[in-house]
């Protein structure tokens, strides 16, 4: 049976999935990347339009969301968990840094 | 496609036929407001500047006043000085002489002997531009006549899933239309702006999308300051938002996928048709004053948490692709793109109805801001008064 999709992924590249409905531990995040319907189970409850880690990572791993970099995990983070403010962390330097600059 | 407008004797052409009662200083703002209470038709901006300020805060503040009065949406102004203001009458005068040759009419108040007297011939001088004006019809106008700003404000994640793609839709229908599509607050480019620097026309253009960025950067850094502080807000986090480069990835799909053909400072007119970028605050209301006065006749403007900002000058269509946010705040936002998040509609499906809204809107359709009667002006600074 078809579930209904509750998560969106924007880039098939993505570490995390934006939830567009509250989910509670133990319940699916079901979404699509490039047309296929996936899902996962979640581990702690996510408010609706945050994001839900879509596999492990490691401690100091780069996050990605758009396809791009958007921070890096502040601690190990498992798949199905709350991503936000307490375990992800900015690490873009000022421009001057940047090779591009 | 095409638009009702009127045609201004600058030859621009204006979705709105404002008189403007326009302050050269704060000490002048009050007296332009009594001013708007006794003609209707007529409107004033809030000033908080033109005096104690420096050299090139000074300078920005004069080149948005002028803007304002230049924009094509306004009819004539009456210009209102204190007299001993930094940015002197007869200076402001010449200003926006330099940039539109619509009527303008100048008083001073410290030589018309205070408020009232100063208010008497305001309002005569006020009430004939108004009567002028209304005589005025609207003609049809090509897309290439007519300038847009994008912004966003009070973002969730809602507004870089959905809203943002759906005004970048817009923006690249409105270039092909042979439109201009104003890209703005240089602060939420920051951890993006990779992705901007590749798709402006020339490599020149790519490295003035970095020293825009640079040059905010540097500028806080001297006053000892960090633009972490502050952004995201407290309620993009609320709503989802971890990072500013997340923030700023979501905040560029406004600009759409066309080339970006020129960069500009704070307040100047775009020279060339087609996206563009003008150097702003992410402070929404000194973005959209500095857009008014660059010339923008209309501005498109997502949010997720809802806000209810407007300008005097131009429309502010606000939208929003967060459906409570929506619902809750209906009075204030114009366009539900909610649809796109529950994929009952794709983003260039909702970018189309979004433009036909624009449409709307230039041909004389009220947005939610203009019918509350909502007045937000404020003007980008660099420093402290003086």
């Amino acid at each position: 049976m078809r579930e209904k999709i509750n998560a969106l992924v924007i880039n098939s590249t993505d570490s995390v999935a934006v939830v567009i409905e509250p989910l509670e531990a133990g319940e699916a995040a079901t979404y699509k990347v490039n047309g296929k319907e996936k899902s996962i189970a979640v581990k702690e409850p996510i408010p609706i339009y945050h994001k839900i880690a879509l596999l492990d990572m490691e401690k100091g791993q780069g996050l990605y969301k758009y396809g791009e970099k958007i921070g890096c995990a502040l601690q190990a983070i498992q798949a199905g968990q709350h991503v936000h403010t307490h375990n992800l962390v900015s690490i873009r330097e000022t421009i001057k840094n940047r090779k591009e600059f | 496609m095409n638009f009702w407008g009127y045609r201004r004797p600058d030859k621009k052409v204006g979705i709105r036929n404002h008189v403007l009662i326009l302050p050269t200083c704060a000490c002048s703002s009050e007296t332009c407001r009594m001013v708007t209470m006794q003609v209707k038709g007529s409107i004033h901006i809030s000033n908080q500047n033109g005096c104690a300020q420096v050299e090139d805060d000074l300078e920005i503040t004069k080149q948005v006043l002028a803007g304002l009065a230049a924009n094509p949406n306004v009819y004539g102004t009456i210009l209102i000085g204190l007299g001993c203001e930094n940015a002197q009458p007869k200076d402001m005068e010449g200003l926006i002489l330099s940039k539109t040759n619509k009527p303008l009419k100048t008083l001073v108040i410290q030589e018309e002997g205070g408020t009232t007297a100063t208010i008497r011939k305001a309002v005569e001088y006020a009430q004939q531009m108004v009567e002028d004006a209304s005589k005025l019809q609207r003609k049809e106008f090509g897309l290439s006549e007519l300038i847009v700003g994008t912004n966003c404000g009070g973002s969730d994640p809602t507004s870089g899933l959905a809203a943002n793609p759906v005004v970048g839709s817009l923006s690249d229908s409105l270039v092909d239309l042979g439109s201009t599509s104003i890209l703005c607050e240089t602060t939420e480019f920051i951890g993006a702006e990779h992705v901007l620097a590749k798709q402006a026309a020339t490599p020149e253009i790519a490295q003035q999308i970095y020293e825009i960025i640079k040059r905010y950067e540097d500028h806080l850094a001297n006053v000892g300051q960090s633009l972490r502080n502050g952004n995201p807000s407290p309620g993009n986090k609320a709503g989802g938002i971890t990072t500013l480069e997340e923030k700023s990835l979501g905040c560029i799909h406004k600009g759409g996928h066309r080339p970006i053909v020129e960069v500009f400072d704070y307040a100047k007119p775009p020279t060339k048709k087609g996206l563009v970028i003008m150097d702003t605050p992410g402070y929404d209301i000194a973005s959209v004053t500095g857009i008014a006065a660059g010339g923008a006749q209309v501005m498109v403007f997502t949010t997720g948490r809802g806000t209810p900002t407007g300008n005097p000058i131009i429309p502010v269509i606000k939208m929003t692709a967060n459906q409570s946010t929506y619902v809750k705040m209906q009075e204030n936002i114009d366009f539900d793109a909610s649809p796109v998040i529950r994929s009952e509609k794709s983003v260039d499906e909702m970018g189309a109805e979004l433009l036909q809204e624009v449409l709307a809107v230039a041909n004389g359709k009220g947005v939610k801001a203009e019918i509350l009667g909502f007045n937000d002006i404020a003007i980008s600074r660099l420093c402290n008064y003086v």
